[in-house]
């Protein structure tokens, strides 16, 4: 049971990189591989709303449930 | 206070508190300890055994100072809050602990065998008192500095 964070896969399609939107979003990008990554334990909705601005998308599209236990 | 600076004078007092307790136990327990036998001849066997716990006892106190130094050198690189600390803290428990019962047998034993006094035994109880005062003072730190390094640890990782 997790959340993944489908990052990777926003920023390829609106072909941005990561350093440019750390700067945009107004973390540091070490932050930013953390997210990526699935290390992060927690995300200010400031920042959510700020990638979900940089990136036109919606929570949802970055953000993934997967349950393993219901296998969903 | 900066971490820095808290570190380093940190480090001077157990610079400090290590020569004081290096100078006593070279010259300044010996030194009794002659004085002693030249006062009261009659309790000149005493004396080795007394050396012996007080040398025992003051072991776990040099080497509380180690980890107190590498508990300033974590505080000195911003690690204030880290499980190193609270693991270091939880040592220093131990170490209190086993010095308190370590004197306390001691001086019990050698009550039993008639090398101490009444009321030295009520003071020496005043000692292991403190040592157990110690023991859980930095019991209850190893648990909140643990307890900060874990929230510290999730802000760190709150993007």
């Amino acid at each position: 049971m997790e959340i993944i964070v489908n990052l990777d896969v926003m920023m390829a399609k609106r072909k941005i990189s990561s350093g440019e939107l750390a700067e945009k979003v107004g973390i540091t990008p070490a932050n930013l591989s953390v997210l990526k990554t699935g290390k992060a334990k927690a995300i200010r909705f400031s920042t959510l709303m700020a990638i979900c601005h940089e990136l036109n998308c919606q929570p949802g599209d970055i953000l993934e449930f997967v349950d393993d236990e219901k296998g969903v | 206070m900066k971490p820095n600076r808290f570190a380093k004078w940190l480090k001077g007092i157990i610079v400090g508190t290590t020569l004081i307790g290096i100078g006593c136990l070279i010259y300044v327990i010996p030194q009794m300890m002659s004085i002693f036998r030249a006062d009261y001849p009659e309790f000149s066997y005493w004396i080795m055994p007394w050396e012996i716990l007080i040398v025992c006892c003051s072991i776990p106190c040099f080497v509380a100072m180690g980890l107190s130094w590498k508990i300033a050198s974590n505080i000195q690189k911003d690690c204030s809050f880290c499980h190193e600390n609270a693991k270091l803290f939880q040592l220093f428990s131990y170490l209190a602990l086993t010095d308190a019962i370590v004197f306390l047998l001691g001086s019990v034993v050698y009550f039993l065998c008639g090398m101490n006094h009444p009321g030295l035994l009520i003071l020496e109880l005043l000692i292991v008192f403190a040592g157990l005062a110690v023991y859980a003072c930095t019991a209850a730190l190893s648990y909140f500095v643990s307890q900060a390094a874990d929230l510290q640890q999730d802000s760190d990782l709150t993007i």
